[in-house]
């Protein structure tokens, strides 16, 4: 297949994405190619555009161009309440719920040693000070329910359960809407395992 | 539950074939290194998503060629399945035209059994062969098994990073760290012993009942046999605090499940290490038709069994025995050099005749 040098380099680039792989990746840069000029430099000046402006809130970690971010400056929001979770993206996540009316803390990863990710590499200290300088009464942990999220759980559960009034974590279940004999058995077990009474 | 019907392209030295099976018996006939066992492989494949020969996948490509293809319909009370399992830059399996996201998720859509002359090992081997046996067993008769298992290994390795980074001293890691780790450790091995431990005393029971037919057969017994009782135990690894320094001091783990073993008897008497050749194979055919009929126990289904060359390595007594055992109407693959070998399944079997990777019905 022959591509000209400047083609070659964006299939190049869009391949280092995740979940892109060769073929998407060529088309994607076919694709630009159709484009017109304009609509390309909107899409380049929005790339650049959020490296520039984004930043981490200085308080919950989250990603944010204000600082603090929208969440940590809401009033109206429990800021007795924290909801750790692994990434910014799980923020949005539980904000579509529109349920959960507390601050967040993200701790951008999991603890997992085959990476080298250790606790200090978390904002775990970041969380030990908030919750220092805060008034604190519920911290909510909602790492995934992967061995990594296990152990971070664990970890976080082990250091607060001194230092704050309640920590819990979040269930796992059956999602809602879905039937029962369509679950897979791991999660029917657990959801049987944490069954409550009515 | 039986396969109906099998696809190969260019797997091992089959190059390409398109096999309708029996329901019974199937007999693959052919000289040596024909490609007799190459079949049976590729059966074994579509149930495991690996081979009972080797851990490398990439030997089972024919030669000069880039990947290998499989594709199956297997049958489970009325309700077909199609079945694909390819090889080219990695595995991918597919079932009803449906990729699986995980290849391991194949575990359990179509049970097998190998019967192969390397069970000798099961007796008399490495603990590790027993481990992978138990836990294809387990894994094929019940899904939560799988997850428990894979998770384990994970956090394993985990544990493992850690000791090791404590014995180098590359990084400083403190106890409670470790602590995180080794508590996931022991709650997910604790599953995984709880369900061995099951098992083997119903395996533990069904194989000594098989043991002691086939040894009190009247014709051993002339021959100065004695009666023999077998006994398969548990010989779990179990989770101690105490070992922690040792296990800093070696820079890994030293108890879990991933170090259990069973442990063979007759009459009281280890039989890894003192039991006769005879007898050790005894103990094993007897642990594979355990296998057989706790799978069909757990699963209501008969699984299918493949026999690869297990005439040659029997006496007369043994292989009648187990012709008799096997034939319970599920369905047989059983490869052989002479159709005198097996004659007690001949009634209603289709012959297939391998000859140089060729495969004629």
């Amino acid at each position: 297949m022959y591509l000209t040098p400047s083609m070659a380099k964006l299939v190049h680039e869009f391949n280092k994405l995740p979940g892109i792989g060769p073929k998407t990746a060529q088309r994607l840069a076919f694709h630009i190619l159709k484009i017109s000029a304009t609509e390309a430099r909107v899409l380049a000046s929005a790339i650049i555009e959020v490296k520039d402006r984004i930043t981490n809130c200085p308080i919950c970690y989250n990603i944010t161009e204000d600082s603090p971010c929208s969440i940590c400056k809401d009033t109206t929001r429990d800021h007795g309440l924290i909801c750790v979770v692994e990434q910014p993206s799980d923020i949005i996540a539980m904000e579509k719920t529109r349920v959960y009316k507390g601050d967040y803390h993200v701790l951008q990863g999991a603890i997992s040693p085959l990476d080298g990710i250790r606790p200090d590499n978390l904002r775990i200290n970041e969380l030990l000070m908030r919750i220092q300088q805060e008034k604190v009464k519920e911290i909510i942990i909602a790492t995934d329910s992967d061995v990594e999220g296990e152990a971070t759980a664990l970890y976080l559960e082990r250091l607060l359960r001194t230092m704050v009034a309640r920590v819990s974590r979040i269930a796992h279940g059956i999602p809602i809407g879905s039937n029962i004999e369509y679950t897979d058995e791991v999660t029917l077990s657990k959801a049987l395992e944490s069954r409550r009474i009515l | 539950m039986y396969l109906s019907s099998l696809q190969i392209r260019n797997f091992r030295n089959i190059k390409e074939t398109q096999l309708q099976f029996n329901t019974g018996v199937n007999i693959i006939l052919g000289q040596n290194g024909q490609g007799k066992t190459n079949l049976l492989e590729a059966i074994y494949f579509l149930g495991i998503a690996r081979s009972f020969r080797t851990s490398c996948d990439s030997a089972l490509i024919s030669r000069d060629m880039d990947g290998f293809f499989l594709s199956g319909i297997v049958v489970q009370q009325h309700i077909q399945d199609k079945i694909d399992v390819l090889l080219e830059d990695t595995k991918k399996v597919r079932i009803n035209n449906k990729f699986l996201p995980r290849i391991i998720d194949l575990i359990g859509h179509f049970q097998v059994i190998i019967f192969f002359p390397e069970d000798l090992h099961l007796v008399k081997g490495t603990p590790d062969i027993r481990r992978r046996f138990l836990d294809i067993l387990l894994s094929q008769s019940n899904p939560q098994y799988l997850h428990y298992l894979q998770r384990y290994n994970k956090i394993h390795k985990h544990c493992n990073e850690m000791l090791w980074q404590l014995k180098t001293g590359q990084q400083v890691i403190t106890m409670s760290e470790l602590d995180v780790w080794d508590i996931q450790r022991q709650e997910t091995g604790n599953q995984l012993i709880r369900a061995r431990k099951e098992a083997i005393e119903v395996l533990n029971d069904l194989a000594a009942g098989i043991h002691h037919q086939i040894a009190t057969s009247p014709t051993l017994m002339e021959d100065g046999g004695s009666s023999e009782i077998l006994k398969i135990s548990y010989k779990p690894s179990m989770f101690n605090k105490e070992k922690r320094v040792d296990e800093i001091r070696k820079g890994h783990t030293l108890n879990g499940p991933h170090l259990d073993d069973m442990v063979f008897q007759i009459n009281e008497i280890d039989a890894r290490r003192f039991s006769s050749q005879g007898q050790q194979r005894t103990a094993s055919i007897s642990l594979r038709l355990a296998e057989l009929e706790y799978l069909y126990q757990q699963t209501k289904e008969l699984p299918v069994l493949l026999l690869d060359d297990i005439c040659s390595e029997l006496d007369d007594v043994r292989r009648e025995y187990l012709m008799k055992a096997i034939n319970r109407g599920g369905q047989i693959f059983i490869t052989t050099t002479s159709l005198d070998t097996i004659k007690e399944l001949m009634d209603g079997a289709r012959v297939f005749t391998v000859r140089n990777g060729l495969i004629y019905s």
